[in-house]
């Protein structure tokens, strides 16, 4: 390796005297190969592409300096753990309490009253949270019932998929890729060739109006197509989206 | 005007052409720099961040009687960087929504129907 640039690492290295000696050789052995690779050979080759070493120390310790700071935050969870643990010794003074009362003979009815009063605070809270529990389980059954049933009667839906870029669906008309600009006279005549009813026409029609990519006179590349009349399912695809539309549920 | 790439971006950047083939360090970085402008000291902490997340291994081959250090993708990575994609994609579109309706009379070619 050329003086300059073994001259250049170990000034690097000598900059980086907080990290360990494992993580000093890694950035060591990374910029040694590098600068090998990039046949740099003079000092200045080697500043003009990383910079002096004090500029590089700072950047490599930058990355480290990020680490840090989420120690620091492990150390404030650690906090509120040790705030737990005060609590948990709090309850186990109120236990010792307790039995402080019950091992004196004169307390003894005392302490049972005690006890009893306890036991039965107990219950009404465990009454309560049953009732509670059991609230929340009835109007979440209704809720979902109800959201079914809507979904049930609206007319079809959209479905814009942003992972997909091909539709992978069978399908008995297939309009292969091309070019293609929306516009509203467009969306109409689509339905009735599609055949579907007033109520998914009007649907469809105003899914593909609130969508991103629905924008009059646009052209879109369209990497898919089809259109399966039997099942009632549309697919459209760009490079980036998916849009489906299915009326099957009328 | 530059923008500017953040470390999630540079993230996908690399882990997207490590599913080409298993690239060394300077190679990764002249294979960015094609593309977009980023200085000789970024890739570093990237490729420690990469390995120390599980998203690519490291291996080492002979190479003029020194060695180099060659970075591959793992599966986790792979899954990571479908998560990148999709949310750029996204956010791509998001973008374009505006930029594309820029008041310059947009050019129509036929329709496929």
């Amino acid at each position: 390796m050329a003086n300059d640039v073994t001259e250049y690492l170990a000034e690097l290295k000598g900059l980086l005297g907080s990290l360990t000696s494992q993580e000093q050789d890694d950035v060591m052995e990374f910029y040694s190969e590098y600068l090998q690779d990039a046949g740099v050979v003079t000092r200045s080759e080697v500043e003009s592409r990383l910079g002096t070493p004090k500029q590089l120390a700072r950047k490599v310790l930058a990355d480290y300096s990020i680490k840090d700071s989420q120690k620091q935050t492990k150390e404030s969870k650690r906090t509120i753990k040790d705030q737990n643990a005060t609590n948990k010794s709090n309850v186990t003074m109120i236990w010792l309490v307790i039995l402080a009362i019950a091992s004196s003979p004169v307390t003894i009815p005392l302490a049972l009253g005690v006890l009893l009063v306890l036991a039965g605070a107990i219950l009404a809270v465990l009454g309560v949270l049953f009732a509670a529990i059991m609230g929340v389980l009835g109007v979440g059954a209704i809720a979902l019932f109800a959201i079914y049933v809507g979904i049930m009667m609206i007319p079809g839906h959209l479905i814009v998929d942003a992972q997909s870029s091909n539709p992978t669906d069978a399908s008995n008309i297939f309009l292969g890729a091309g070019q293609f600009t929306f516009n509203n006279a467009d969306l109409n005549n689509w339905t009735s060739i599609f055949g579907m009813n007033q109520a998914s026409a009007d649907q469809f029609i105003k899914d593909m109006a609130t969508t991103p990519l629905e924008e009059a006179g646009k052209t879109y590349d369209l990497t898919g197509f089809q259109l399966n009349t039997n099942n009632q399912r549309f697919v459209a695809a760009t490079a980036g989206l998916k849009w489906q539309f299915d009326w099957g549920s009328e | 005007m530059k923008i500017q790439v953040n470390s999630e971006l540079l993230d996908g950047l690399v882990l997207s052409l490590l599913t080409r083939e298993d690239y060394y360090g300077y190679a990764i970085t002249q294979e960015i720099q094609k593309s977009i402008n980023i200085s000789d000291s970024t890739m570093y902490p990237v490729l420690k961040r990469l390995k120390k997340n599980d998203w690519l291994t490291t291996y080492d081959h002979p190479y003029q009687g020194r060695n180099r250090r060659y970075y591959q993708i793992t599966p986790a990575g792979t899954e990571h960087l479908q998560e990148l994609l999709g949310a750029w994609r996204k956010y791509k579109l998001n973008i374009d929504a505006i930029f594309d309706q820029t008041q310059i009379p947009p050019l129509t070619l036929g329709g496929a129907d």
